[in-house]
């Protein structure tokens, strides 16, 4: 896993290693926009690579409204949700839904280079949400609304 | 071998060169590996969009004299639809050389076809030149209007795009799609507490 092989393979990246340390890496990773989306603007993300469970994307662009982005909460009441608190710490793309099944999801099986395909295409899903109002694809906005009113 | 059809308007019989025609256009096909029939059908298209009922084969003569070679569809369609203007300034033949064709359109049928072809090909010129200075995305708007809802406009082809990458499609190294390069799909959300 090394910045040069996710050059290699996706299109359009330029990636950085800015830290590692301690079983975590932090890349640095911008995205140019394909000839189909040349108005597009070019995207920063900052990965975070800890020593277990999933990586975290954040936008480095983070002052535009983000459609799928877990908000920023008080460390202090991190212990009241239900995922792990690095995203929440971060403001990090929402991914992937948890409670889809395994082939809906990201795992370190599929490999990074995969991951980074998943945040590239979700950062440009996000700027067409910005432009269009609406999301290109399916995303699991049913699901949330339905169990968030079974909570209540 | 010539054919003697019924003309049921003027109830009498009549030489018709249909096998001549067919053998005259498949050859040109071949001789284009099979993408003449196709940028013919793309003129058929434009008239059809527009609404301009001139029959197919006057579209297919003006194709025929124009696309001599196997050019890109954009080129072989301007070049036709210009074509097409300057015929029907004129006589001209079927593609088999044999039948005038331009005998059976009135004078205002051509006159009012010449007009949509010079339209037609102005507007195929100027999106050839605009893809030519890097503004595909002026030239794609052109050929939309062009052809109308078959062919994608470009606010159809960035979603197209965008939905293709969660559909088994993905980018290679040098911006091509392609279907080793296709992420896992995934569908977003965003936990109730920031909605």
């Amino acid at each position: 896993m090394c910045a040069a092989l996710i050059e290699h393979e996706i299109y359009g990246v330029r990636a950085t290693v800015i830290s590692a340390c301690n079983g975590w890496v932090i890349f640095e990773i911008s995205f140019d926009p394909p000839e189909v989306l040349r108005t597009y603007p070019i995207e920063r993300v900052r990965v975070t690579v800890p020593p277990t469970g999933p990586p975290v994307a954040v936008s480095l662009d983070c002052d535009r409204p983000f459609l799928h982005r877990y908000p920023r909460i008080d460390p202090s009441k991190l212990a009241r949700v239900r995922i792990p608190g690095l995203e929440f710490l971060a403001g990090a793309l929402c991914l992937w839904f948890p409670d889809d099944p395994l082939h809906l999801r990201w795992s370190w099986a599929k490999g990074f280079v995969d991951f980074v395909r998943i945040v590239q295409r979700h950062l440009w899903y996000e700027e067409f949400w910005r432009r269009n109002g609406k999301w290109p694809v399916e995303d699991a906005h049913e699901e949330i609304t339905v169990s968030t009113a079974k909570a209540a | 071998m010539t054919l003697r059809i019924a003309n049921t308007e003027e109830d009498k019989w009549q030489s018709s060169n249909t096998y001549e025609l067919i053998d005259a256009i498949s050859t040109r096909n071949q001789q284009l590996e099979g993408v003449f029939i196709h940028q013919v059908r793309m003129i058929k298209q434009i008239a059809r969009h527009a609404g301009v009922d001139i029959p197919g084969i006057h579209i297919e003569s003006y194709a025929f004299k124009a696309i001599l070679t196997k050019v890109d569809h954009p080129v072989a369609v301007a070049a036709a639809l210009r074509k097409g203007a300057e015929m029907l300034a004129g006589d001209y033949f079927d593609p088999t050389g044999e039948d005038l064709i331009s005998s059976r359109l009135s004078p205002t049928e051509k006159v009012t076809y010449q007009l949509a072809f010079c339209r037609w090909a102005e507007k195929a010129e100027q999106a050839l030149t605009l893809a030519a200075g890097d503004d595909e995305g002026a030239a794609i708007a052109i050929w939309a209007e062009l052809f109308g809802d078959p062919f994608p406009q470009p606010d159809n082809l960035e979603a197209s795009f965008l939905k293709s990458l969660s559909f088994g499609s993905g980018l290679n190294k040098v911006g091509v799609s392609s279907d080793i390069n296709a992420a896992t799909k995934t569908r977003a959300w965003c936990p109730p507490t920031c909605r």
